[in-house]
């Protein structure tokens, strides 16, 4: 049925295999970012990120521009700091160096100020980009693949033809031995009971409750009646709260979960075996897939009715929509027509098969629309500690 | 003819891709694009993306979307009409952390 069960990726010194082989500038914090900025510019290649949080030491920042560093689509790493942060560049540099990939730092107040930390970055980088030229593609098994799943700008298409056609080739992912990752908790209000169900064990299912239970609480806080659904979803056809998170689970597939990987203020998981994962946390999009690639994600399937143009600094973004019109509009933007479902020219598990063989090709090293473009969207999610140890506190 | 899409073989409701006026055939497809029933719409339809019943239903009967429960039927609804919050309810009961 899937036919190729390989991929051609980039072995890291620690073992992981990476689709990508990304220069990344890391500025510790938003103060070091024009810098860093200026120096991936003179090296083309490289992409250059930040976090806009603050500059004090918040352990869940920390934690996902660490994972963001470690993540095997990143084959090299210079780290910039200015010097007076809390989140040091040196924190970043030594929570990255132990997964063995080439890495070094600059300091612009050890240095003398941005022209020459520009220089001295500058040069580090022309020296890893020729370390990463000379590194080759070799064939993994799909073990080695850790696919995550999103959407963003969702109408009545999605849960009816892009989310079904991904669910379909998340499945396929599964079956032939990759890790799937979705996420966006208030995202399945209203479906725990049936997430809970197709958990492997006791404690995932109670994971499940409690992170959807967690974030049901963060939506009431703000005031926000989580398990109601808004006019345009009932315009667009959704008629109770689980037929509208129902159709956004779906995206993951169908296939047991393996466990709830947490990501919050004291730790950040990774998957100890291959299967399909749930991801804590809820954002928009671009913090979400961020947050994915911390935990080690590789490639990006993201469904979208309306048509979201985002790609990301460090993964390749796959762009299905369910909307024929989309597809045709967007088409600079969208890599896959799941809008033939609609049109009836095609079937769910027809699109689930391309789907998956895209996969493999990008994961291989085909470039997507969004990479084409050169996007590098990159958020790093935070969750206000503030908002939630007041909850904490809070009996709802 | 117009189209609906049932997601799944335990679906008693399918999603019509266009507005239906009542007396209009739908041809309904399953999840891999085939042909597997032909509904004349016994309501309008006025919104694209909506449901339609695929069998009569009694007040009080669960609905079947992506093979899963998406609420309770709140009045009788005939075969080949518009499903929506008019006669149908979150059939979402908070459970307890019970496992299978």
């Amino acid at each position: 049925m899937s036919n190729a069960t390989e991929f051609w990726g980039y072995l890291r010194p620690d073992g992981q295999v990476g689709t990508r082989n990304h220069l990344l500038v890391l500025a510790a914090g938003n103060c070091a970012y024009e810098e860093a900025r200026r120096m991936a510019a003179a090296v083309p290649g490289a992409v250059a990120v930040s976090q806009w949080h603050h500059c004090t030491r918040d352990e869940m920042v920390e934690r996902g521009m660490i994972g963001i560093g470690r993540n095997p689509n990143v084959g090299a790493v210079l780290v910039v700091g200015l010097g007076c942060e809390s989140l040091t560049a040196e924190i970043l540099f030594d929570g990255i160096q132990p997964c063995g990939k080439p890495i070094a730092q600059v300091v612009i107040q050890e240095v003398g100020g941005s022209l020459r930390a520009i220089e001295a970055g500058t040069r580090i980088l022309r020296e890893m980009a020729a370390e990463l030229s000379r590194q080759r593609r070799q064939p993994f098994p799909l073990s080695e693949l850790t696919v995550a799943v999103e959407c963003g700008g969702s109408d009545a298409t999605s849960g009816l033809a892009a989310n079904p056609a991904v669910g379909n080739a998340a499945d396929r992912l599964v079956d032939a031995g990759a890790t799937v990752y979705f996420g966006e908790t208030i995202e399945m209000t209203g479906t725990e009971h049936i997430l809970a169900r197709r958990a492997v064990d006791a404690k995932t299912a109670q994971d499940i409750y409690d992170i959807i239970q967690e974030q049901e609480n963060f939506a009431k806080a703000s005031g926000i009646p989580s398990r109601h659904i808004q006019q345009g979803n009932m315009d667009g056809g959704l008629t109770t709260i689980e037929e509208k998170s129902l159709g956004a689970i779906l995206k993951g597939g169908t296939r047991p979960i393996q466990g709830v990987l947490h990501y919050n203020r004291t730790q950040l998981e990774l998957p100890a075996r291959p299967g399909l994962y749930i991801q804590e946390g809820t954002d928009s999009d671009v913090p979400s897939v961020t947050s994915m690639a911390a935990a080690g994600a590789t490639v990006t399937l993201f469904t979208s009715g309306r048509g979201s143009t985002t790609g990301h600094a460090i993964l390749p973004v796959i762009k299905v929509t369910g909307n024929p019109a989309t597809y045709e509009w967007l088409n600079d933007n969208m890599d896959v027509n799941a809008g033939k479902i609609i049109l009836g020219q095609a079937g769910i598990t027809d699109l689930g098969q391309e789907i998956y063989d895209l996969t493999l090709r990008v994961a291989s090293g085909e470039k997507t629309k969004a990479e084409i473009l050169g996007f590098e969207d990159f958020l790093i999610y935070r969750v206000d500690p503030v908002a939630q140890n007041l909850l904490r506190r809070c009996e709802w | 003819m117009k189209l609906a899409i049932k997601l799944h073989d335990k679906d008693n409701v399918a999603t019509a891709t266009a507005t239906l006026s009542a007396g209009e055939a739908v041809s309904v497809l399953s999840h891999e694009g085939k042909p597997v029933d032909q509904v004349v719409a016994s309501t309008d339809v006025p919104l694209a993306y909506h449901k339609i019943a695929l069998v009569d239903l009694a007040a009080g009967e669960l609905v079947y979307k992506y093979g899963e429960v998406v609420g309770r039927a709140t009045a009788e609804i005939k075969r080949g009409a518009w499903v929506h919050v008019h006669n149908v309810e979150s059939a979402h009961i908070p459970e307890s952390a019970a496992w299978r």
